[in-house]
């Protein structure tokens, strides 16, 4: 599911901007991934823009080959990378992780449970205007963060939907990727994971 | 006696800046410094080190980005961390190695913020 070039929702970036000139389509008018790609995607073609009215007037400034594609690499790395969460909640903030980089291990934990296929993803740092402290799970053996847990570094709210094969029982399966999501992103970023929530979409 | 010309304090600033920027590639769990449009577009529209009045220069290169204030320096620096390492272990050490240098030139240590971009594997 990894793919450098997607958004959370599943779409292209070059999608996206091949048609930035005109409206948004039926699916990005209500898509947040693909709304914040274009609202970023037209801030940097403005400044493009004026790049480019600067260079007009000094004809000895021409772009080396492989300039556009280099930045377009870094153009489709910047959208994607969506908000920054904090690292460390007690410590002096400045510590940050970009959303994109945790939805990365929360697809590849996903890529290692058999039957489960995962698509859109969105993580998020719990706050206490999230309501009441308790994460979810617990029935299918993974246990949320504790309340020592919860008092000492950032806590992230993971929604992952997902597509299962024929046979596959969900049951086990989402325990599983529960787990497996929890202590991937513990491990490789020191995030705790307070709650899962997963949306099983559709059977292949 | 005259303080540094314009020139030697573009030319420590830079230097200062490399410095940074090699102090948190060698942080373990570092993968690399990560460019960002935001970071080369500041630099094609107003040069890698600007002085202000004298006594402010900004700096920046690949990942890293430099704002001196008289004998305070704030430093914003990108980075791909890799994955047999907690990003946030990761993180707190490259500020801690940004400090150090900071303070081994008797500058102080403004912001220091670091943004982990990527985790790679």
């Amino acid at each position: 599911m990894a793919d450098d070039a997607r958004l959370s929702c599943g779409r292209s970036i070059d999608d996206v901007w091949s048609h930035l000139d005109g409206p948004p389509d039926e699916h990005e008018r209500t898509c947040p991934y693909c709304l914040e790609a274009r609202a970023r995607l037209l801030r940097l073609s403005d400044a493009a823009i004026d790049l480019r009215s600067t260079e007009a007037a000094d004809p000895a400034l021409q772009p080396d080959p492989g300039f556009t594609a280099s930045v377009m690499g870094l153009v489709r790395a910047e959208v994607r990378r969506g908000q920054a969460i904090p690292l460390d909640a007690d410590e002096v903030p400045g510590l940050t992780i970009s959303e994109q980089a945790v939805v990365g291990l929360v697809w590849a934990a996903a890529d290692s449970v058999p039957g489960i296929r995962a698509r859109r993803c969105r993580v998020r740092p719990f706050t206490d205007d999230d309501g009441d402290g308790d994460g979810d799970g617990g029935e299918d053996g993974w246990q949320p963060p504790d309340e020592h847990e919860l008092r000492s570094g950032t806590l992230v709210d993971v929604d992952l939907a997902l597509a299962v094969e024929p046979g596959t029982s969900i049951v086990e399966a989402t325990a599983t990727l529960r787990r497996r999501v929890a202590e991937q992103v513990a491990r490789e970023t020191g995030l705790g994971v307070r709650r899962v929530d997963l949306t099983v979409e559709d059977v292949l | 006696m005259t303080g540094p010309t314009h020139a030697e304090l573009r030319a420590a600033t830079d230097d200062l800046r490399d410095e940074l920027a090699a102090a948190t590639e060698a942080v373990p769990g570092v993968v690399r410094l990560e460019p960002t449009l935001r970071n080369a577009l500041r630099r094609l529209q107003a040069g890698t080190t600007v002085l202000a009045n004298g006594r402010a220069a900004r700096s920046a290169a690949d990942g890293i980005e430099l704002h001196r204030r008289g004998e305070v320096v704030d430093v914003h620096v990108d980075v791909a961390t890799a994955a047999d390492r907690a990003a946030g272990a990761t993180a707190r050490e490259v500020r801690q190695a940004l400090a150090r240098v900071l303070v081994a030139h008797a500058l102080e240590p403004g912001s220091l913020t670091v943004a982990v971009l990527s985790v790679e594997r």
